[in-house]
C-alpha cells in the first residue's frame, strides 16, 4: 500500500519540544535522518548489527516500537518486505523514495508461476539500493527534511540548512562518480550481487551482476558460470560489498579479476555513511584509473595492424559496442574514436594487445 | 391515614388478580412512551455522537445512508466498492489525512473491519488486554464480541464464507487474537478490527503458499519451463498466518486497486474540508463525499417524524386505559356495594370511605410506579446495546 506522507498529528501528549522519536529501517536512512534532525531527534534502527535490514523481520514487540514511534522511514521500492506485512500506522509514516517510484528498476530474474484464479504471476520486487545512486540518496533526503518541518515546523531552517550540508556532500561524491564513471566508459564490470542496479544506471556502468556471497566458498558451477560470462563480458574488476574470502579473491586473482569492495553500507558501519562512501567512491575512482593507464582517455593509439583487423577484434570481443564501430576511425595508421563510449573498445583492445610505446597523445 | 392504607393494602393483596391487572396496565401505560423516548434519545445520541466525529466520509456514488451506516456502524449493508485509488486522491489533495475502512466480511455474525492503525487513534480506542494489532493475520476484538464469544487474546477466530455454496471459494482465514479493546459503547464494540491488509488476504488477494518453484512434490507441479511454473489445485494455501509461514504472504496486482468499502477523511481544518467537498461536488469522479452528520440529521428528522405518529398513537391508547382503568373501579364500586355499606353501618365516615378508596388508588399507583422505575432503569441500562442490536448493530435500516 502506498506509505502516506501526513504527519498531520503527532501522539497526544507529546510536547512540541521533545526530541522526535523516529525509527528508520536502514542505516543510510538512519545517517540521512540523524544528520538534518541533528539533536531534536532519535532516530532508532533496531536491527541488529549482523543482519542485513532487507531480510531482516521485527518481532510483535518491535513492530509496536515502531507503532509508537512519531515517524516511520521507509526506503521503498519493496526494500525491507516485512513492512508489507505488519500493521502501521500511515498518518506517521513515510517512504522516502516516493518520489522517484515510476524510475524503480523491477528485478524480473524471479520464476513466473500460476495457480488457481489468479493467473500467472511473479513475486519479484523492484532493486531497492536506491541510495547508491547519490541523486536518489538526495531525493530521499529531501523528503525527509519535508516531512520533518511538518513535525516541527519551528525547526524549519535548521532542517534546511543541515539538509544544504549534506546534499552539498552527496552531490561531490555523485560528481566523482560521473567523473569516474566517464573515464570507465563502458568498461566491462562484475558485480558480486544484485544491488548495484540504480548505480549502474546513473553513472552508466557496464556490468553484470552475481550470486557471489563474500563469506562463504564459491560453488565449482559458480565458477564455470563466471568462466562462460567472461568470455562474452571480458571483465578485469569484480565490485563486492564486503570484502570476499582469501580463496575467492585468489581464485579470482587467477583469472586476473581484481576485487575492490562498494559497500552499500545498508547497515551500521564503524565510521559513518559518508566516510564508507568516500571510500566506495575512491575504490572506484582505483578502477577508472586503472583503464585510463591501461588505456588512456582522450589519447589516440598507433600502428597496430590495419583498420579490418581493429573492426573485427572490436567486434568479436566487446559484441554491445559494435553498433559504434562507425565512430571509429584509423587514420595514418591512428585509431582515433570521437566518442567517449568508444573508448572502452579501445581499453577492450588494449587488454589483449600491449599498447607501451603505442598510445600517443592527440 | 395509615389504618386506611393498611385496610387498602390487605384488600389489594386479597384482590390480587384485580390489582394486578390495574398495575400492569398503568405501569404499561408509563414505560411505553417513556422507554420509546429514552431509546430514541439514546438513539439520537450515538447517531450524531458517531457522526459528528466523523467529519467526511468518501465512498461510491450511491446511497449515502448506505455508505454512512457501513462506515460509521459496520452495518450488514456493502455499498459499492471503491479502491485504493480514493485514499491516493485524498493524500495527493494534501487538505486531509485518510483512514481505510473495508467491512465487508464476518467472523461469527460480527464484522470484520478492515482498516489502519490510525483508525484506533482517531476513534480513541484502548486495548484493554493483549496488544494491537502488529502482523499479518491478527485480530483485535471489540469488547461486546470478547465478551460474547468468550475470547481472549491468545484465541483465534474464523473468517467466515461470503457464501456457504461457495465450495471452491476463498479458504476462511483463522484470525490470532491479539488484543480486546476497552468498551467504547459504540459500533467498535461489535467489530473484530484487522489490518487492511489482512481483510485482503481474507479476500484471497493476498496468499501464501509453498514456493512453487522450488517445491519437491511433483505432482503439485502441471507445467514447468525455465521461467514458468503452472501450479495445480493440490498447491495448499496457508489458511492461518504463522511466523514459519508469514514470509510466504504476498499480493498480487496493483494496490492502488484493492477494493475498500469507503475512506474516512478527517481535514486538516474546516476550510480544507469545504474544499474537498467542493472538489467532489464538482468533478466528474466515481466517488462521493458525504458529511455523516447531514446524513444523520436527515435519517433523524424521519425518524422523530415516526416517532410524533407514535406519540399520538400512544396516547389515544393511553387515554383509552385510562377510561378503561376508571371504568373498572366504577364498576368495582358498584360491585362493592354490600361491602361499603356494612363498612358505613359498622361507623365509618363517607370521607372514610372515601380515603380507603383513594388509598387503593395511591397503593396502585405507587406499586405501577416503582415497576415502571425499575423498567425504565433496566430499559436506560441497556439502551445503548439495544439501540445498537434494534437499529444500528443489527443491520435494521431505520429509514
Amino acid at each position: 500500500m502506498t506509505a502516506l506522507v501526513l504527519i498531520m498529528t503527532l501522539p497526544v501528549g507529546r510536547a512540541a519540544a521533545d526530541p522526535l522519536t523516529i525509527y528508520v529501517v536502514n542505516y543510510p536512512l538512519q545517517y540521512f535522518t540523524q544528520r538534518i534532525v541533528a539533536e531534536h531527534g532519535q532516530v532508532v534502527l533496531p536491527v541488529p548489527a549482523d543482519v542485513d535490514p532487507a531480510l531482516w523481520r521485527p518481532t510483535p514487540q518491535q513492530v509496536i516500537e515502531y507503532q509508537r514511534a512519531d515517524l516511520i522511514v521507509l526506503n521503498g521500492a519493496g526494500y525491507a518486505q516485512w513492512v508489507n506485512r505488519v500493521a502501521l500506522p500511515q498518518f506517521r509514516t513515510m517512504n522516502t523514495s516516493a518520489r522517484f517510484k515510476e524510475d524503480y528498476i523491477t528485478v524480473d530474474d524471479t520464476i513466473s508461476h500460476s495457480h488457481g484464479p489468479t493467473g500467472q504471476h511473479s513475486h519479484g520486487v523492484s532493486a531497492f539500493t536506491t541510495w547508491l545512486d547519490f541523486t536518489q540518496a538526495i531525493a530521499q533526503a529531501e523528503a525527509i527534511t519535508q516531512v520533518l518541518i511538518k513535525a516541527r515546523p519551528d525547526q524549519e531552517r535548521v532542517f534546511t540548512e543541515n539538509l544544504e550540508l549534506l546534499k552539498q556532500e552527496l552531490n561531490e561524491l555523485d560528481q566523482r562518480m560521473l567523473a569516474a564513471a566517464q573515464k570507465l566508459a563502458g568498461t566491462p564490470l562484475l558485480f558480486s550481487h544484485p544491488v548495484y542496479q540504480y548505480m549502474e544506471r546513473r553513472y552508466r556502468l557496464n556490468g553484470v551482476s552475481l550470486h557471489f556471497e563474500p563469506d562463504q566458498e564459491i560453488a565449482p558451477e559458480q565458477w564455470q558460470g563466471l568462466d562462460n560470462l567472461i568470455e562474452r563480458h571480458p571483465a578485469r574488476w569484480m565490485v563486492w560489498e564486503h570484502t570476499p574470502l582469501p580463496a575467492t579473491a585468489k581464485r579470482l586473482k587467477e583469472k586476473d579479476i581484481k576485487v575492490i569492495v562498494f559497500a552499500p553500507a545498508a547497515n551500521v558501519v564503524k565510521t559513518d555513511f559518508m566516510a564508507v562512501m568516500r571510500e566506495n567512491v575512491r575504490a572506484f575512482e582505483g578502477i577508472a584509473d586503472g583503464v585510463t593507464n591501461f588505456s588512456p582517455l582522450d589519447k589516440s593509439i598507433e600502428g597496430v595492424g590495419d583498420k579490418s583487423q581493429w573492426f573485427s577484434y572490436v567486434t568479436d570481443r566487446d559484441a554491445p559496442m559494435d553498433e559504434k564501430i562507425n565512430q571509429v576511425e584509423i587514420t595514418n595508421g591512428t585509431l582515433r574514436s570521437s566518442r567517449c563510449d568508444c573508448k572502452a573498445l579501445m581499453a577492450g583492445v588494449g587488454r589483449d594487445l600491449p599498447i607501451e610505446g603505442r598510445t600517443a597523445g592527440t | 391515614m395509615i389504618d386506611s392504607l393498611y385496610i387498602a393494602w390487605r384488600y389489594s393483596g386479597h384482590n390480587k388478580a384485580r390489582t394486578a391487572t390495574l398495575v400492569a396496565c398503568v405501569t404499561l401505560i408509563a414505560v411505553l412512551p417513556l422507554s420509546l423516548n429514552l431509546l430514541l434519545k439514546e438513539s439520537e445520541r450515538q447517531l450524531l455522537s458517531r457522526a459528528e466525529s466523523t467529519p467526511l466520509v468518501v465512498g461510491a456514488k450511491g446511497s449515502a445512508l448506505d455508505l454512512m451506516m457501513n462506515t460509521l456502524y459496520f452495518d450488514n449493508e456493502v455499498p459499492e466498492l471503491i479502491d485504493m485509488n480514493a485514499v491516493d486522491e485524498v493524500v495527493q489533495s494534501g487538505l486531509a489525512a485518510p483512514i481505510p475502512v473495508y467491512a465487508r466480511f464476518q467472523a461469527r455474525d460480527f464484522s470484520i473491519v478492515g482498516t489502519t492503525l490510525d483508525y484506533f487513534d482517531f476513534r480513541g480506542l484502548e486495548i484493554a488486554r493483549g496488544r494491537p494489532l502488529a502482523v499479518l493475520g491478527e485480530c483485535v476484538l471489540g469488547a461486546t464480541v470478547a465478551a460474547r464469544l468468550g475470547l481472549e487474546p491468545g484465541d483465534a477466530i474464523v473468517s467466515s464464507p461470503e457464501t456457504v455454496f461457495d465450495l471452491a471459494g476463498i479458504y476462511p482465514l483463522k484470525m490470532q487474537v491479539v488484543g480486546v479493546l476497552e468498551p467504547g459503547h459504540s459500533s467498535d464494540d461489535l467489530a473484530v478490527f484487522v489490518d487492511l491488509k489482512t481483510a485482503w488476504v481474507i479476500q484471497g488477494l493476498g496468499h501464501g503458499h509453498e514456493d512453487v518453484a522450488k517445491t519437491k512434490d511433483p505432482t503439485v507441479v502441471l507445467k514447468r519451463t525455465a521461467d514458468s511454473v503452472v501450479a495445480n489445485a493440490k498447491l495448499v494455501q496457508y489458511t492461518e498466518i504463522t511466523e514459519a509461514n508469514l514470509d510466504s504472504f504476498h499480493f498480487h496486482g496493483d494496490s492502488g486497486v484493492y477494493p475498500i468499502t469507503s475512506v474516512i477523511v478527517v481535514p486538516r481544518d474546516t476550510k480544507s474540508g469545504t474544499i474537498l467537498r467542493g472538489r467532489y461536488l464538482n468533478q466528474a469522479t466515481s466517488f462521493q463525499i458525504v458529511e455523516p452528520k447531514q446524513v444523520v440529521d436527515g435519517l433523524l428528522q424521519n425518524i422523530f417524524r415516526i416517532k410524533n405518529v407514535l406519540d399520538a398513537v400512544i396516547l389515544v391508547v393511553g387515554l383509552a386505559t385510562v377510561l378503561a382503568i376508571a371504568l373498572v373501579f366504577a364498576l368495582s364500586l358498584r360491585l362493592r356495594q354490600r361491602e361499603l355499606g356494612t363498612i358505613f353501618k359498622l361507623g365509618c365516615s363517607r370521607m372514610t370511605i372515601a380515603r380507603l378508596l383513594a388509598a387503593e388508588i395511591f397503593i396502585i399507583v405507587l406499586v405501577s410506579g416503582s415497576l415502571c422505575a425499575g423498567l425504565m432503569g433496566v430499559v436506560d441500562y441497556y439502551s445503548g446495546d439495544l439501540v445498537r442490536a434494534l437499529f444500528i448493530g443489527g443491520g435494521v435500516n431505520l429509514a
